[in-house]
């Protein structure tokens, strides 16, 4: 199995800035996109602060299509979007020993600004979704 | 911890921008009103203690295992 977080190779362009880091690593604020074949739809949020700290992503839409997170304009205003293209959406992933058992995280979903490179973990005060959200339905 | 006795319909104010008023009290519950800067964030603290303690195990998950549910998402996607 290579290692493929330690001899990452991206251009400052590709850098995510995340001003308020993450809930849990506050002081992680710098992140890139690594996307590879073999875990396609997944994508990984890499931390370049030389943390190894590393996050499985996926866009919620592809295993929860009516997922319509209730977000409020102020909770963007970090994240300086101008027009909707910009925007991305990721849930965390939190893998487990049994991968069919895995779940994404649809309280605290992730927005990026691809246009400017910013991104934010959203939080969802909204009950009808979890922390751990089954991916794969049965 | 700082504690402070309040009644109905009297605040405190955190700050110089941050103001807390209750709002309404009944039973075992008080409303609690906030007005704060549209930049501070404003959860409740078991919400935001939730997503702390799932991205600290999503930051511990085995890569390995993501092949294996990737492969199995991509197969039941392509049905």
């Amino acid at each position: 199995m290579s290692d493929f977080f330690k001899d990452l190779v991206y251009s400052s362009e590709d850098v995510i800035k995340f001003p308020s880091g993450i809930p849990g690593f506050e002081n992680n604020k710098e992140f890139v996109i690594i996307s590879i074949p073999d875990y396609a739809p997944f994508e990984w949020l890499v931390c370049v602060d030389g943390s190894r700290l590393r996050f499985a992503i996926i866009n919620p839409l592809l295993f929860s299509p009516d997922y319509s997170p209730d977000i409020k304009k102020t909770q963007l205003e970090e994240l300086r979007i101008e027009k909707p293209e910009d925007i991305l959406l990721f849930s965390v992933v939190t893998i487990r020993e049994n991968p069919l058992e895995s779940t994404a995280n649809l309280i605290g979903p992730i927005i990026i600004n691809k246009s400017k490179r910013i991104g934010k973990q959203i939080i969802i005060d909204d009950d009808q979704y979890s922390t751990r959200e089954p991916i794969l339905r049965k | 911890m700082l504690v402070l006795t309040r009644k109905l319909g009297e605040s405190i104010r955190i700050g110089d921008t941050i103001v807390v008023k209750i709002v309404d009290l009944d039973g075992r519950n008080v409303k609690l009103g906030i007005e704060a800067p549209r930049n501070v964030a404003v959860n409740r603290e078991e919400i935001y203690e939730k997503i702390q303690k799932e991205n600290k195990e999503a930051s511990e998950s085995k890569e390995q295992n993501l092949e294996n549910i990737a492969s199995v998402f991509r197969k039941a996607d392509s049905k």
